[in-house]
């Protein structure tokens, strides 16, 4: 499966500019996506009082969390779910691959989980001869069209209908047709048989409940449903961030989510897991196991302010905001996180030096945070992390070199006059009064010119012309 | 040390604190709570029409009835057009009633329930029925949702694998939103239940909407004054 490195960023980037088909597709879906939730906003008063009280709730969570994880450790375990904690990906692969070898597991559904993107689960069970199938509709196709999701909640956001068509015809050996109610049959038909047959179904969490050890999986496709209660073994891998303290606290969230998230009021479906249900209604898993994956977490943990960046339900409103990711799409982030919260995770989950452009991709203009359910300070974080880039050494040497000069000869105010003066005399020798192109724009971005008089002969007059008048 | 003790470990050392939030978080609930006051509706008739508004949103049907006998009027009506010879059944003793109904009607109906078969049975019976008859505990008012817990369904397979859906549901099991929901429901129930709004659906295709995505294309609300009766 194609997975970039955000290092690679900028061809990515160059890719998706060049790609029409692909911006066009990127920009209506995300327009699309930001109107429905527009719509349904307008009809919760209480839409702002709800992000203050989720910030507050993850606020807690986060400066809690070994006291929630313990605790829904503990209950879990009184309602029969048995749980693993896991450092890294090698470690969550190694606890799924062992409980399928302990079951003779070699076919495995799984229901769309950015976690388990996280971990390139699918590749893993592949490589040891275990079928795994995504059955979520969009995941399906990206999987069949061995690539990673570009959004995080329509993962085939890049393909248009006649690409998926293409794709089916191709792969699944169907008659070509672009009508998207023909390919879901198609689609489902497959699928529902690898439901009924499947040993092992594999769910991300979207909620995780403290006090009484359940957890929540929100849907719309009834797959996340058929992956839970089909098969006799359920694997849930969650990160560490997916804890809340209470059930009840969960209608807060089911309001924020399906808005941001869909523009829907409600999600279809809200499938709830407190147990392995076979032994008592006869259906559903024997064995629940859930995994609680650390994988870079707990390092975020450590930044008092940019630890925020785990307050993130995974809505992906920031990206449909975000004119950033209406032009290049989710690809060119390089990673399974994308968008502006992307570009958050991508340094702090890498590392500086692998995801050294990733805070660069934005402009700023703060829409995300405007959107975002839990109040993440997204443009601030992207700040910080542009500057421990600095710092660290990891940015470009050019710049970091002319920001040096340029600091040296700025605090010297003799010095500054006198270069802004050779500078202004070169301009207008040298390149005829034209101003100069920033590098890496397009040529309509250019440098203002160099005032020959400078800033400070100008102040000075305009100073004097006041004062005369 | 093995990983669970490390990852403790490092969330201890990452130095967190927990300023109190507890009063700010009361006054956000307490305008929540005043701004929902504000726009629910007072009386159960207006709860089930907000009700019905919002299933309709969702594509999902809607009927008052006035008893069982009505409702099983309408599923046999609709069988009989799509010539349909199986229903299935969750464990309520309402779906029960009405399935017997249904057959005294139209006795060449075959009913599945779910204590007739063992598991690996039990879901091939469902995925090759095409309709369900079902009880939701509760009827959620602002969203159109209906809740269904497994100690009550006792299956989920109808729900799920059946295309055609009629959920039969009480008058008197409305409640105006979530936040009321959870005050209602017992601690046990919350663990293993499911919600439901409208049939299954994708966007996933250049966001057109298509219904019946891995389950349910349609989904008919029968609710009646006295269901027991
Ligand atoms: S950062 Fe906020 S807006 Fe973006 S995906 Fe996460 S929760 Fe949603």
């Amino acid at each position: 499966m194609k997975s970039p490195a955000p290092s690679k960023t900028k061809k990515l980037i160059k890719e998706a500019l060049g790609n029409g088909a692909l911006r066009s597709a990127v920009f209506k879906a995300t327009e699309s996506s930001a109107l429905s939730r527009q719509k349904i906003i307008d009809q919760i008063p209480y839409w702002e009082d709800l992000r203050d009280k989720a910030h507050l709730i993850k606020k807690d969570v986060i400066e809690n969390l070994s006291k929630y994880l313990t605790q829904f450790e503990r209950n879990c375990e009184l309602n029969g779910i048995a749980v693993h904690w896991a450092s890294d990906s090698a470690e969550a692969q190694k606890i799924i691959l062992d409980i399928a070898k302990q079951n003779n597991v070699t076919k495995v559904v799984k229901s769309k989980s950015l976690t388990t993107e996280e971990i390139h689960l699918n590749d893993f069970l592949k490589a040891n001869d275990i079928e795994s199938l995504e059955t979520d509709l969009g995941e399906y196709i990206v999987q069949l069209n061995d690539q990673i999701p570009s959004h995080l909640i329509i993962p085939a956001m890049h393909l248009s209908r006649k690409d998926i068509g293409e794709l089916f015809a191709k792969k699944l050996g169907v008659e070509y047709t672009e009508d998207p109610a023909q390919l879901l049959l198609t689609a489902r038909k497959i699928l529902r048989e690898k439901f009924l047959a499947a040993e092992m179904g594999i769910t991300g969490v979207n909620f995780a409940f403290a006090a009484n050890g359940s957890f929540c999986v929100v849907e719309n496709e009834a797959n996340a449903h058929n992956t839970l209660s089909l098969p006799p073994i359920h694997i849930a891998v969650m990160g560490l961030e997916k804890i809340i303290p209470d059930v009840s606290m969960l209608p807060y969230f089911l309001k924020l989510l399906p808005a941001n998230a869909t523009g829907q009021k409600s999600s279809t479906y809200v499938n709830f897991i407190g147990g392995p249900t076979g032994s008592a209604y006869g259906e559903g898993p024997e064995q629940i196991h859930i995994i609680l994956l650390d994988n870079g977490r707990t390092k975020i943990l450590k930044d008092p302010v940019l630890r925020e960046s785990l307050y993130c339900i995974r809505c992906g409103a920031c990206l449909n905001a975000c004119p950033v990711y209406q032009q290049i799409g989710g690809h060119a982030y390089g990673w399974v996180y994308m968008g502006p919260i992307g570009s958050v995770l991508i340094p702090q989950f890498l590392g500086e030096k692998e995801g050294r452009l990733s805070p660069f991709l934005s402009s700023l203009c703060g829409a995300c945070t405007t959107v975002c359910p839990t109040k993440i300070n997204l443009p601030h974080h992207l700040l910080t992390l542009r500057s421990r880039i600095v710092d660290s050494g990891n940015s470009k040497f050019i710049e970091r070199n002319a920001i040096k000069i340029w600091s040296k000869l700025g605090s010297n105010a003799k010095v500054y006059r006198l270069m802004s003066r050779i500078a202004s005399f070169f301009q207008s020798k040298l390149f005829f009064n034209s101003p100069l192109r920033v590098p890496g724009y397009n040529k309509e971005r250019q440098f203002p010119l160099i005032h020959s008089e400078g800033f400070r002969a100008r102040f000075l007059k305009m100073n004097g012309d006041k004062k005369n008048g | 040390m093995d990983s669970r003790n490390s990852i403790l470990k490092r969330i201890q050392e990452a130095g967190c604190y927990s300023a109190d939030t507890s009063e700010h978080s009361s006054t956000i609930d307490l305008k929540i709570s005043e701004s929902i006051k504000s726009i629910t509706p007072e009386s159960k008739k207006d709860l089930w029409d907000q009700f019905k508004k919002e299933i309709e949103l969702v594509a999902g049907a809607f009927y008052k009835t006035e008893n069982i006998n009505a409702s099983a009027e309408i599923i046999i009506k609709f069988l009989t057009d799509s010539k349909i010879s199986r229903v299935g059944i969750s464990n309520e003793e309402i779906c029960l009633k009405t399935a017997l109904k249904i057959k005294e009607i139209e006795s060449g109906l075959k009913i599945i329930s779910p204590s007739q078969f063992d598991h690996a049975e039990r879901k091939k019976e469902y995925a090759v029925t095409e309709a369900a008859v079902v009880n939701p505990s509760f009827a959620v008012a602002d969203t159109g949702t209906l809740v269904f817990t497994l100690k009550g369904a006792g299956t989920s397979y109808p729900h799920f694998l059946c295309d055609n859906i009629f959920a039969l549901i009480d008058e008197s099991r409305i409640v105006p939103n979530q936040f009321e929901l959870f005050r209602r429901l017992r601690r046990e129930e919350m663990k293993e239940m499911f919600f439901v709004t409208g049939p299954s659906r994708t966007a996933d295709i250049e966001k057109v909407l298509v219904l019946g995505a891995h389950g349910p294309r349609n989904l008919t609300v029968l609710m009646s004054e006295n269901i027991a009766q």
